[in-house]
């Protein structure tokens, strides 16, 4: 086994410290390996050492749990009332009935409220940062599927939804620079590193469709970006990015298939 | 952070207090939140980096906990079933607020001297911090989770709700990409040495 080989076997490893024998012959010839293995577990120990500010929230928690608890173990009152064969049943009907009635004037005025109040409200703008939490989600969940054939074609749907997104956000250069930066995440890292997971027989099959498309959306893009060069110079820019991420993606994605 | 016991024994002693707190034994619950508490915080503070919102998000996990407790079938995994409610509150809050992109911040908290440290710089660890921060979300869940809580591949599928290969491959790909932010530092504390 050559060192590349030794070297993904220990990152693979639940216990890079253990490593299998095979493993274990090869590092006590090469002092690379050996070296990049105490790196790996240097690495490991000190992120367990990085420092977390205490805690304070535990004791007041645990206080008002036991507070609770005391709160719902207490023996409940029972009124003398309460032994009585229905003697207030007059009161409590009328209590029922008094009830009911402010029951309905709620409901009445809730009505009018709401009869009154605009119905199409214009939803806020939506924070950076929620946004970026959505796309990482739809990352996330593209990432989250078992064989790297599955994630290759996940990740380029992905990439076509995100490529699409982005067509239709001219004009909001703010937006659309971060789907540009997500999409080159999408093909430019995570697209072709799984691509390279792939098994060589399966690769022209899957990637094929995939590199037409990533062309199609590069012409698409680049012609964007001539379109908008004058009237959104800052949308236009974006969209050359785009077409450049796709090119890339494409030719890497096609050196990948010719080996 | 507090010590965990994963003798056989520790295990007993887990299984006794969570068939107690399923019965109602509130102060059964307190003990299983003595015993948890840290980790759950330091796990969720690595993942949202502020402490606030990693108190908030312990305490919801324990309240949920504590309210579904019956539903856990005892005898099975625990700490898994816990950090998954713990993941599950993280994801929602992700979804709804504007924590999870946070930068990491400058004033790190002194961390206690160990053996360690005293040979790796202040550097390092705090090029790793940031390293740390730029893994996305779900490989660092899942690398924190092998790395400081020691859980194996299928419990941190178990946890994160993947496959066991999945989960193993966030952390080879969040183990390669921090050696790979690190190395230029590690050589040079290598050099120094």
């Amino acid at each position: 086994m050559n060192c590349t080989v030794i070297q993904r076997r220990l990152l693979a490893a639940e216990r890079p410290e253990q490593p299998s024998a095979e493993i274990q012959n090869h590092l006590a010839q090469c002092p690379s390996c050996r070296l990049w293995q105490r790196r790996l577990i240097q690495m490991e120990r000190l992120i367990a050492q990085l420092p977390v500010p205490p805690s304070t929230a535990k004791e007041q928690f645990l206080e008002r749990m036991k507070e609770e608890g005391k709160r719902m173990n207490k023996p409940i009152l029972v009124h003398p009332s309460s032994f009585l064969l229905h003697p207030f049943k007059k009161e409590r009907g009328l209590r029922k009935l008094s009830v009911a009635f402010t029951l309905a004037a709620s409901l009445l005025v809730f009505a009018l409220a709401w009869w009154s109040w605009p119905h199409n409200p214009v939803p806020p703008q939506e924070s950076r940062q929620y946004v970026q939490a959505r796309l990482e989600q739809r990352l996330s969940s593209s990432l989250g599927v078992d064989t790297p054939k599955e994630r290759v074609v996940r990740l380029a749907k992905l990439a076509d939804e995100i490529h699409g997104e982005a067509l239709a956000l001219v004009g909001n250069s703010e937006r659309l620079e971060q789907w540009s930066q997500f999409y080159a995440r999408v093909v430019g890292q995570y697209l072709i590193e799984q691509a390279h997971q792939l098994m060589p027989e399966d690769r022209q099959a899957v990637l094929a469709d995939i590199a037409w498309r990533l062309e199609k959306a590069e012409s698409d893009a680049a012609r964007l970006a001539t379109q908008y060069k004058t009237s959104s110079p800052r949308s236009a820019a974006v969209f050359q990015q785009i077409a450049l991420v796709s090119q890339k993606g494409e030719r890497d994605l096609r050196r990948l298939m010719n080996g | 952070m507090a010590s965990f016991d994963n003798s056989q024994d520790g295990f007993a002693d887990e299984h006794r207090l969570i068939v107690a707190a399923q019965q109602g034994d509130r102060s059964a619950f307190a003990q299983l939140v003595e015993r948890y508490w840290d980790r759950l915080y330091c796990w969720l503070y690595r993942l949202t980096r502020d402490r606030h919102t990693a108190e908030d998000l312990v305490q919801e996990s324990f309240l949920k906990a504590f309210a579904g407790l019956k539903r856990f079938q005892a005898g099975t995994n625990f700490r898994a079933w816990l950090f998954r409610i713990a993941h599950n509150n993280y994801a929602n809050q992700c979804r709804t607020s504007a924590h999870r992109r946070q930068a990491l911040p400058d004033d790190l908290p002194d961390s206690q001297q160990g053996p360690l440290d005293q040979v790796v710089s202040t550097e390092l660890l705090q090029d790793l911090g940031r390293a740390i921060q730029r893994l996305p979300t779900e490989f660092r869940a899942a690398l924190l989770l092998r790395v400081e809580e020691g859980l194996s591949f299928r419990q941190i599928a178990e946890v994160l709700d993947l496959t066991e290969e999945t989960a193993r491959w966030r952390v080879f790909k969040a183990r390669q990409k921090l050696l790979s932010l690190l190395a230029p530092r590690q050589e040079q504390e290598r050099e120094r040495s």
